[in-house]
């Protein structure tokens, strides 16, 4: 019998792992963002990659996120498979023309004769005074446009998965970090463990509401669960980890089990994911639902500075309490 | 292609039925308009004629229950295939529960959504909030979301409300112990539909503010009165009863107190002046509610005569749906089992409802001297929430009068 | 006509070949605006009428295992990298058997397997493709280069300078081949850049410049081999510079009301680069009007190819948004 051991990663080095382990198999994979050489990037996420990769393979690069991501999609095209660091996710804007009219469309546009195994890897997230442009949430942006994959993982088992299958994904794929999430950690063996996109993964098992979360709120349901438990509130937690593709199946088997649903973001709850999970769930369970459909994200303002009023915004685990406690009503 | 005979819906809110018997059998030939099966539905068993002439190829569902619409047998030409059985049973399956529709793999999205499927038996009831869950269910078990309170969001009528009504009308219609259970054993007896529907809309009705009036009518007159037209009619006819007095005054009196002669609905008082009487009919199946209508038009033997074609035609099950439908008022007779008084429970949306017992001798103080006097005690139950006590109070005395003074309602 | 692949890269300075393949091109531009006005191209064309010496001499000294990207002025870049007449124009009607089957149309025309890797319709959006292109090249140590055709409108566009500067940094394997015809949409050159000589915008790069008249086909040919040359050397990329004409309106139906007439139509007498070559080539009327009548059809045919094309089936409407 193998023995297998297992290592104790932060959500942080299970990124690079995936990352690391993909470039030493394979020459056609390759970083390149800003400050990631000597600097390991601003998360530090690829810190040590420029000692064992070198500066071919672990390209720093100008500020310029649309050449980037260009450049990205170009060699993508030409059979590499890239992997783009934006600094921070509001930083996607400046790339987002080149992934939605380029990265998206080539396939389609080109009736077939192109393929794009570009990975975009971003991250951001509220919590530490950032301010309004260095925290908020977009992958609602992306989840809309056909052709684009959209990955956010909650767990170091889950980033370092996940990554692995979006490296060798021949679409793009948009992949969300959480800041908040890099210290979390988790015992991992040292072989990885890829995890197909698409496929939703079941954090809780309860019976009375289906929370479905995701990133950083995945540990606030979990957290709000426990709350409601003491309440005989039996609460499952469903994280759909890709967002696009959706694994609906999942999440509709819980909610026909449940009948009452909770969606969970940090992103702005207006028009966000949750909405469209919403409508999913309305037009596919409606029969089997118990309660409105719950939603819970961050409120419809820039991310303020000051941390009373950024906590004012961004919801927490007890956003995600008082929404079970919402769906269940008073029995 | 042999053609589909399907359940049919046979009245208003009706969602599905229990096919009871078959009266052909496969591979006889019926024709179109001739009974072909009993059906049950939730309020009476009636025989259903056979929508097409043939022959009887196949009868996919020779007994039990089924939804509206559901295909129960097919008719065509001798020797006709007809589809194959796996077909049959799913089209046949007694609860329609809603299959997951799997998306097809390649389709042109709409531009335009689909408008929403109307729904059968008219616009749902939105004022009361219930979960698309709780309606389905309540669907499912025939039980009416009206009267009930919701525990869920906002007061909101969830799946363990109607479970918890489910529950409470199973053991209120306690198994009756048959004679020939052996003793001590425990029978139990499944819900007809008839016995759903009865315990829905009683314990409908006991959510109602109810209140009850009780006065007693000195029935001399009108026994009086009953012995002389006893010698007019032919022989072999039967004299108005006791019964179709009580009818005539209450149809009278209603004339005068439209506002008792009401329905209460979601968001209005509906007030009659046709007046059309229920008059609950104990029947083996249990109790129905036959409607005698336009009362205040007939002559008491026509009235009379109304009655009684009702009444024996309820016992028998051979009443019509349409006759079970849209009373204003309803009469509860217990006067033929020695009850000497009694409460009846609302008839929803009905407004009220007016329960007698038996004539009885009672001794009467009259002017200082008692008497003995034939007594029919009268008790009328109302919906305070249309109905105010005084209005109730002077119906009521209006009721009494007529049957005092017989003559002036004739 | 059977000779389909009549537009072959030559590879050789063949003026001969030039002129044919110039011939196909312009004949293709005006049949594409017959069919258009007769309703039967959906959607909006732009013609390179004036332009041909710029493909085809470019496309001439390129290797077939370099790859081009293009713009929304498309068709003579695909015609010239190799793509068949029937291909082609079968993608401007829409069918099945045209090089994006259907999905592309006039501004997205693809042909990977000739190194076409399709043209944006975002002005400048495909200057990043051709420098990942390079890139990929660059770090597989494979003597390729990625031309990109962009026009002199393009050249203000962020993606531009983003991309120059990233080649010239990585001294990536690319060539940006601008197409100064003077003109972006209705806006003359004169009101969308600061300076007149382009090739200052690659001297901000440190970025080797090139410029020649691209109404000349044998000079554009040479110009392009040069710049081929030296980024196939790895000494970096260079920025090609060449002055055309658009003897045609922006696209089809644009009245050019802000163009002077004059001005134009003496352009078109005296810079159409097909006449300039027939002239110095001093062909004889004959010989001309034989390939004409060729050129012709080669362009009939594709018409009728594209014409009995299949029409894609609407349930094939999901397949290619992803790949798997
Ligand atoms: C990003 C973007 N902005 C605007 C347009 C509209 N547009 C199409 S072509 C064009 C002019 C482009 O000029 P140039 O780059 O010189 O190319 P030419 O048309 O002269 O070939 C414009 C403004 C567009 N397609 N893309
Ligand atoms: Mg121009």
């Amino acid at each position: 019998m193998p023995t297998s051991t297992t290592t104790r990663f932060s959500y942080r080095e299970a990124v690079r792992d995936a990352m690391s382990q993909a470039m030493r198999r394979d020459a056609d994979v390759f970083i390149m963002g800003q400050d990631i050489a000597e600097h390991g990037g601003s998360q530090k996420v690829t810190l040590g990659m420029l000692e064992e990769f070198g500066p071919g393979r672990v390209r720093n690069s100008p500020i310029s996120e649309m050449a980037l991501t260009g450049a990205g999609i170009g060699a993508a095209m030409l059979g590499m498979r890239p992997i783009v660091e934006i600094m921070y996710e509001d930083f996607l804007t400046l790339a987002m023309e080149q992934l939605v009219n380029h990265a998206a469309k080539e396939r389609y546009m080109s009736g077939g004769q192109l393929k794009v195994p570009l990975t975009v890897r971003t991250q951001g997230g509220a919590g530490w005074s950032s301010g309004a442009q260095h925290g908020q949430q977009t992958e609602g942006w992306f989840v809309g446009v056909p052709g684009l994959k959209v990955v956010y993982p909650s767990t170091p088992r889950d980033a370092r998965g996940l990554l692995w299958s979006s490296i060798y994904d021949d679409n793009c794929v948009v992949f969300f970090e959480h800041v908040q999430l890099y210290n979390q950690r988790e015992e991992l063996p040292e072989e990885i463990e890829p995890i197909p996109l698409g496929k939703a993964r079941i954090v809780r098992i309860g019976t009375d509401v289906t929370v479905v979360a995701i990133g950083p709120l995945v540990h606030e349901a979990l957290a709000a669960a426990e709350q409601a438990e003491q309440e005989g509130i039996s609460v499952e937690v469903i994280d759909p980890r890709t967002l696009q593709p959706l694994d609906e199946e999942a999440i509709l088997e819980s909610v026909r089990k449940t009948s009452r649903c909770v969606v969970a973001h940090e992103a702005v709850r207006r028009m966000g994911i949750g909405a469209e999970m919403a409508a999913v769930i309305q037009e596919k369970a409606f029969d089997w639902l118990d309660a409105p459909i719950e939603r819970v994200g961050a409120r419809f303002t820039p991310l303020p500075f000051a941390p009373g009023l950024e906590q004012a915004s961004v919801p927490r685990r007890e956003q995600v309490y008082a929404a079970i406690k919402r769906t269940v009503g008073s029995r | 292609m042999a053609g589909e005979v399907k359940l049919p819906r046979l009245g208003q809110g009706m969602e599905s039925g229990v096919v009871v018997k078959w009266l052909k059998s496969e591979g006889a030939q019926v024709e179109q308009g001739e009974p072909l099966y009993e059906l049950d539905t939730d309020k009476v068993t009636q025989e259903v004629e056979s929508p097409l002439s043939g022959v009887l190829l196949k009868i996919v569902l020779p007994e039990g229950e089924a939804a509206v619409g559901t295909t129960i047998a097919y008719v065509g030409e001798e020797g006709e295939q007809v589809p194959d059985a796996a077909a049959e049973s799913k089209s046949a399956a007694a609860s329609p529960e809603p299959e997951p529709q799997r998306e097809p793999e390649v389709v042109s999205e709409p531009f335009m959504p689909a408008p929403a499927a109307s729904l059968d038996g008219g616009e749902p009831d939105t004022s009361k909030k219930a979960s698309p869950l709780a309606r389905r269910l309540a669907r499912e078990r025939g039980l009416d979301l009206e009267g009930m309170t919701g525990s869920g969001p906002e007061g909101r009528i969830v799946a363990g409300d109607i479970k918890r009504a489910a529950v409470a009308l199973d053991s209120s219609a306690a198994p009756p112990v048959s004679a020939g259970a052996a003793p001590g054993a425990v029978e139990r007896v499944p819900l007809t539909n008839v016995r759903r529907t009865i315990a829905r809309r009683l314990s409908e009705a006991w959510q109602a503010p109810a209140f009850q009036l009780t006065t007693s009518a000195d029935m001399s007159e009108v026994l009086a009165m009953r012995a002389r037209l006893r010698e007019r009619v032919e022989s072999g006819e039967r004299p108005p009863s006791i019964a179709d007095f009580l009818t005539k005054a209450c149809a009278q009196a209603l004339i005068r107190y439209p506002d008792v002669n009401a329905l209460w609905l979601a968001n209005a008082i509906e007030i009659h002046h046709a007046v059309d009487i229920g008059i609950a009919t104990a029947t083996d199946r249990g109790l129905i509610v036959p409607v005698l209508r336009a009362c205040e038009q007939k002559s008491l033997s026509e009235l009379a005569l109304a009655r009684r074609d009702l009444v024996s035609r309820t016992l028998e099950g051979t009443i019509s749906l349409e006759e079970l439908e849209g009373g204003t008022f309803s009469i509860s007779n217990l006067g033929t089992y020695d009850v000497e008084q009694f409460v009846a429970v609302l008839n929803p949306p009905q407004v009220a409802i007016i329960a007698a017992g038996a004539v009885v001798e009672h001794p009467v103080a009259r002017a200082g001297e008692v008497e003995i006097a034939p007594l029919l005690t009268l008790t009328l139950t109302c919906d305070h929430r249309a109905v105010d006590g005084s209005v109730a109070a002077e119906f009521l005395s209006a009721v009494k009068g007529f049957l005092e003074e017989p003559g002036l309602m004739l | 006509m059977t000779e389909l692949d009549y537009i072959v890269p030559s590879q050789t300075a063949e003026p001969g070949r030039f002129l044919q393949q110039m011939l196909v091109i312009r004949k293709f531009e005006q049949q594409v605006e017959e069919r258009y006005r007769d309703g039967e191209i959906p959607g909006f064309v732009h013609l390179a009428i004036g332009q041909e010496a710029v493909a085809v001499g470019a496309c001439a000294a390129l290797s077939p295992r370099d790859v081009i990207t293009s713009t929304h002025r498309s068709h003579a870049h695909a015609l010239a990298k190799g793509s068949s007449a029937r291909a082609v124009m079968a993608e401007l009607y829409g069918k099945l058997e045209g090089c994006s089957r259907g999905r592309g149309g006039s501004m997205h025309l693809y042909d990977v397997e000739r190194g076409n890797l399709g043209s944006s319709a975002v002005v400048g959006g495909a200057l990043g493709i051709a420098t990942g292109a390079a890139l990929a090249f660059s770090m597989r140590s494979e003597p390729r280069v990625a031309l990109a055709f962009f026009g002199d409108g393009a050249t203000a566009s962020g993606l531009f300078h983003e991309s120059m500067n990233m080649a010239q940094l990585w001294r990536l394997p690319a060539v940006f081949l601008c197409e100064n015809n003077r003109w972006a949409e209705s806006t003359p050159l004169a009101q969308h850049s600061p300076i007149s000589d382009l090739t200052q915008r690659a001297q901000a790069f440190g970025m080797t410049s090139l410029e020649v008249d691209g109404q000349d086909v044998e000079a554009v040919y040479r110009a392009t081999a040069e710049a081929l040359a030296h980024a196939r050397s790895g000494a970096g990329p260079v920025f090609l510079l060449a002055e055309t004409y658009r003897l045609a309106p922006h696209n089809v139906g644009d009245q050019q009301e802000y163009r002077d007439k004059a001005e134009y139509e003496l352009t078109r007498a005296t810079e159409d680069p097909i006449e300039k070559l027939r002239e110095r080539l001093a062909l004889p009327d004959e010989r001309f009007a034989e390939l004409e009548r060729e050129a012709e059809l080669v362009v009939a045919d594709a018409v009728e190819f594209a014409r009995r094309g299949t029409d894609p089936d609407p349930a094939t409407l999901l397949e290619d948004v992803y790949a798997d």
